[in-house]
């Protein structure tokens, strides 16, 4: 209650009119209805709350806040009646005329190879606009197999930027009970030669490993006015990639998914955009070295009533069919989906079918679907209430019902 | 990495560093932005490449690791923690059921599905679940 109480006075404090600082953020309270595949009943309460103070003092610095709290109302949920997480906490620093940027605290760092969560300091400058140099270092917020103590990671990313290109050289470490548990190192890669040609793409080599991590690279070509040719490649070496989980689902049974496997994917995406329709096709093929190979392909009418920039989304519908095709009887199956939406004054509505029709029976399921609502009331400008139900059959549910009632507060 | 790599490394680095420019970065976009903008309405360079369509979030993750700076110019950390997290129990899917355009992953029954997107392509679920936002896995994977 203390720590309550502190951390308010806290945000006031800051935000006071001496302080000249701007708050905004948002209060969102959920309140799911679900049963397990146990037949318990499960009525978790959520409040995700998240503000941010910018401009403090007049100046360049900034304090971001987000975390959620828990409480189950009907049994114990996941062996936890009440649960919590901070997602990140942290001050920053921004000077714009001289490209600074520093942050203390839990943030997120994304940054060529480093798509992490850490406690601890980052910091950012680009040099005479052209290249930038980024590091960090703290200790790792991933789920814990043991203490904290002896963890740390650090890195950093080198880029250099062009008005077409950006080029991006990054590495990170991390220590696990002060002992080595990744090393790795990237390059990334984005290139505009014109504008309806772009690229981009990254290359992960894992140095405590010695070998390749990944290749991934997506192309984006517009031959004509509103048509689209997108294909993509990339390559994993299993070994190599998942070689530091922390849970045992990615600690490979030879006789389930082979920890020596090599999987390329190639394919990629058509699309034609009509006024607010986009008709597309895409094929994806999965190309194993040790398992048989597995395509993935179909396609998708879409409508959406959106004003680009400056108004809401007004509606949208969308029907896609994809087919799953397997050399193995357990990828073998159809998807289909239909999806609508409508934003009217104070009021949206939503719906959202999913079909699952598997060659091969499961659990004694050959179709499987899920079948959701949606409606939304915008009481005020900052306050919507709105509630959602979703009701299918599946392998694991002969009838799963779950529902979720939503107040959303915009400070 | 053998001499000829590492030569080769230093050489692009510093023909990059020799010819490029890049603009200056605003902290905050002037401009409120409501819905998915389409950059290239208002710019011509290289912004117009950030142009938010349809199958926008399958690159976001390349964008995201080149330009988190230009990312955060209209987006506040809230934004990416829907998803991006340490620990979550509510999918995005069903956070944003107003929204079923947007693309996500897990909608629908997603414990039959998952083990046949693991067996296709298991890099996907490692990105989000390796190393964090894993605690449920252990109900089964033990």
């Amino acid at each position: 209650m203390r720590r309550t109480v502190s951390i308010v006075c806290f945000i006031l404090f800051l935000s006071s009119p001496s302080f000249g600082a701007d708050l905004s953020g948002n209060s969102r309270t959920y309140l799911r209805f679900m049963e397990s595949t146990n037949d318990d009943t499960f009525n978790p309460l959520y409040e995700y709350f998240d503000f941010h103070i910018s401009n403090i003092n007049g100046k360049d610095i900034s304090f971001f806040f987000g975390g959620w709290l828990s409480y189950d109302l009907a049994d114990i949920s996941y062996n936890k009646r009440y649960d919590n997480n901070l997602q990140y906490a942290f001050i920053q620093y921004n000077h714009r005329a001289s490209e600074f940027t520093a942050e203390l605290g839990r943030f997120y760092v994304f940054e060529g190879i480093a798509s992490e969560q850490i406690d601890g300091v980052y910091v950012k400058k680009y040099f005479r606009k052209k290249f930038g140099l980024a590091v960090y270092g703290g200790i790792p917020v991933e789920t814990d197999f043991d203490e904290r103590g002896g963890d740390s990671i650090y890195g950093g990313r080198l880029s250099f930027e062009g008005r077409s290109y950006i080029l991006g050289l990054s590495y990170l470490k991390e220590k696990n009970d002060s002992n080595d548990f990744r090393e790795e190192t990237g390059i990334d890669l984005y290139l505009r030669p014109l504008n309806e040609i772009e690229l981009t793409g990254h290359s992960d080599y894992n140095i405590g490993e010695s070998g390749w991590q990944e290749h991934s690279y997506y192309l984006s070509i517009s031959p004509a006015s509103s048509l689209y040719i997108k294909p993509l490649i990339s390559w994993i070496d299993y070994r190599n990639f998942f070689y530091s989980p922390t849970t045992s689902a990615f600690r490979f049974d030879p006789a389930i998914v082979d920890p020596n496997e090599k999987l390329l994917t190639y394919g990629g995406s058509v699309e034609y955009n009509v006024g607010p329709f986009i008709i597309s096709g895409d094929y994806k093929r999965h190309n194993y070295e040790i398992h048989e190979s597995a395509d993935y392909y179909g396609g998708s009418i879409t409508y959406l009533s959106i004003s680009p920039i400056f108004s809401k989304k007004k509606g949208s519908l969308g029907i896609s069919v994809h087919r799953m095709d397997g050399k193995i009887e357990s990828l073998k199956y159809n998807e289909y989906r239909f999806f609508a939406s409508l934003n009217l004054n104070k009021v949206s509505l939503a719906t959202d079918i999913i079909d699952i029709k598997y060659d091969l029976e499961r659990n004694g399921v050959k179709n499987a679907y899920a079948i959701s609502g949606y409606l939304g009331y915008s009481l005020t400008k900052n306050l919507i209430l709105s509630a959602d139900a979703e009701y299918g059959k599946n392998p694991e549910f002969d009838r799963e019902v779950k529902t979720m009632l939503k107040v959303i507060y915009r400070l | 990495m053998n001499k000829r790599t590492k030569t080769f490394l230093l050489i692009i680095i510093f023909s990059c560093i020799a010819i490029s420019s890049y603009g200056e970065l605003v902290k905050k976009h002037p401009i409120e932005l409501i819905s998915p903008p389409l950059c290239s309405k208002c710019h011509s360079d290289e912004r117009s490449g950030l142009d938010h369509t349809y199958d926008f979030s399958k690159k976001h993750g390349f964008i995201a690791s080149q330009k988190s700076l230009m990312c955060s110019s209209c987006h506040v950390p809230a934004f990416c923690a829907d998803c991006h997290t340490n620990k979550e129990e509510i999918k995005p899917s069903d956070k944003f059921k107003e929204s079923p355009e947007r693309i996500m992953p897990h909608r629908g029954d997603y414990i039959t599905q998952h083990k046949i997107d693991g067996r296709v392509n298991p890099a996907s679920c490692m990105k989000c679940h390796g190393r964090k936002n894993n605690k449920r896995c252990l109900t089964c994977h033990r």
